[in-house]
């Protein structure tokens, strides 16, 4: 029997009569396996059918009609996903980068204001973050107090957690040993001074920042907003080198104002502490003298001009201005803009 | 009889989620269905059926094809469902199939016995025999209404290897029942 008969049999075409003798009974049984539907076949024909029904048009309001093949929908699906956990990713990762001040000045002013007004306190972009660039050719202790700060607080967690002193085998970390070593302390306690000294200005960041109106109001009688922060600098720490250098941005908002107050505040956290800490940070500041680099790296080295100034007052412009015209103050009036800082 | 022009103006009406045209397609192919999912019990049939049936409503408002591809689609479905309920019945004890083959071959006068006999009982009589690949293949020929290129896609394999199966189970079916002497 050739292949064409073979299909006629299975499809039920060749009557049990014209069948060859020898598939006479297997094309009667394939034609009972084809017989017509039986009463109980369909005994559920209602229910089903009202479900079938109700359920494609379920599915036609809610798009199934778009010709989309399964497939399709699930590359949609984990392409979906995909963007998702990329969006999440680059959210988490600016986050990050912005709580440690890793990005671009205009970048992290941006995201620092934009989250300030939600509560989220993140470091402005000073000298610091501008000398980060230029650090192939700047001595390389480039780090503002906040990111010491940071960086301290990190230690102390990485402490906490692995109780050992294999956390200095990061470079950041060892930075910090380096400066610690040089103020001859322990980096557990030299940063738990930093940690403290941060925490305690945060906490007396209300008066700071009344106090730092009162800079600025001095400052307009100047006349000029953009040397306000200058200004402010210079009546706080009252030596007169609170000269306009590098600052060309008039941010007289109160977050701005609220944002110095707290650098501010942070840098005068030598000046509380003995002031011999901060002679012998001069030594390793000597060479901040290069050109092209920052005065906000030689401001936190110069001997404070006001040892027992308050945190509070000094303030003002000083620190965060400080580093913000740092660059052009690069010079001796750089340096007093410094020290009026601290 | 619900010839295949009649069915493809359902299948459309179906896609619109009509009643009559759910209800036309359910009654020419369901039976099918039952047949083919029928060897592990009426109950469990009725149940893969429904199911498959269900599967399929999801998809059926953006279908696109043939009535002969939207049963090839129920047939593929109701496999997987079939599988899945192998799966889940693994180590529970098998059971046995609703009749064997042999028990009809040895009863006598072929007239009477062949109009006695109900669908299932011929299914039964024909792949009870036969080893799994090819009584699924005999089935979706027979029971499913489906081509070579059909079964194929839906077992997943070559029409190559479809035919070569179709071919030996229809080899062991004729020696089987010339070796019994039959006539049902």
């Amino acid at each position: 029997m050739g292949r064409n008969n073979f299909d006629a049999l299975l499809r039920g075409e060749i009557h049990p009569d014209d069948a060859p003798p020898e598939l006479r009974e297997l094309a009667r049984l394939i034609q009972l396996a084809r017989g017509p539907a039986e009463a109980a076949e369909l005994i559920n024909e209602s229910v089903v059918v009202s479900d079938v029904a109700a359920a494609v048009r379920r599915a036609s309001v809610l798009g199934g009609r778009s010709g989309v093949s399964w497939k399709r929908r699930a590359l949609r699906l984990v392409s979906a996903k995909a963007i998702a956990v990329s969006a999440a990713l680059l959210i988490g990762g600016g986050v990050a980068a912005a709580a440690t001040g890793s990005l671009p000045a205009p970048v992290q002013r941006a995201v620092a204001d934009g989250l300030r007004h939600i509560g989220v306190s993140l470091p402005e972009p000073s000298t610091e973050t501008t000398s980060h660039v230029h650090q192939s050719t700047a001595v390389p202790h480039g780090q503002t107090s906040l990111a010491k700060f940071g960086l301290c607080v990190a230690y102390l967690h990485q402490v906490t957690l692995h109780a050992s002193a294999g956390v200095l085998s990061s470079a950041r970390f060892a930075e910090l040993s380096t400066s610690a070593s040089a103020d001859g302390e322990t980096v557990v306690h030299y940063c738990e001074v930093i940690a403290g000294d941060r925490s305690r200005s945060m906490a007396t960041g209300s008066s700071g920042q009344a106090e730092t109106k009162i800079g600025h109001r001095g400052s307009a009688s100047h006349g000029a907003a953009k040397t306000t922060r200058t200004t402010g600098s210079a009546q706080s720490n009252g030596n007169g080198h609170g000269k306009p250098s590098g600052s060309t941005t008039p941010s007289g908002s109160a977050p701005g104002k609220s944002r110095r107050h707290q650098a501010s505040t942070r840098t005068t956290r030598p000046a509380r502490h003995a002031s011999g800490r901060t002679q012998r940070h001069d030594q390793p500041a000597k060479p901040t003298a290069q050109p092209g680099r920052g005065p906000g790296n030689s401001n936190r080295h110069q001997p404070p001009s006001k040892s027992t100034t308050p945190p509070r007052r000094g303030s003002g412009a000083g620190s965060g201005k400080g580093a913000a015209h740092g660059k052009s103050a690069a010079t001796p009036a750089g340096k007093g803009g410094s020290a009026a800082h601290r | 009889m619900v010839v295949e022009r009649d069915l493809a103006v359902a299948l459309e009406a179906a896609r619109r989620g009509e009643d009559w045209g759910v209800s036309l397609l359910f009654r020419a192919i369901q039976p099918q269905l039952l047949r083919y999912l029928g060897q592990n019990g009426p109950q469990v049939a009725q149940d893969l059926a429904s199911e498959t049936w269900l599967s399929v409503a999801q998809d059926l408002s953006s279908f696109e094809g043939s009535v002969s591809d939207f049963r090839a689609l129920l047939f593929t479905i109701a496999r997987r469902r079939l599988v899945d309920h192998y799966r889940r019945e693994q180590r529970r004890p098998q059971q046995a199939p609703l009749d064997d083959g042999r028990e009809f071959a040895s009863q006598g006068s072929v007239e009477a016995e062949a109009e006695l006999l109900s669908a299932g009982e011929a299914i039964a009589a024909l792949v009870s025999s036969l080893p799994k690949g090819q009584s699924e293949v005999i089935l979706l020929r027979i029971v499913g209404d489906l081509s070579v290129e059909e079964v194929a896609r839906v077992m997943g394999r070559s029409t190559g290897a479809i035919r070569v199966l179709q071919h030996r189970a229809l080899r062991r079916l004729e020696k089987k029942f010339q070796a019994d002497g039959v006539t049902i």
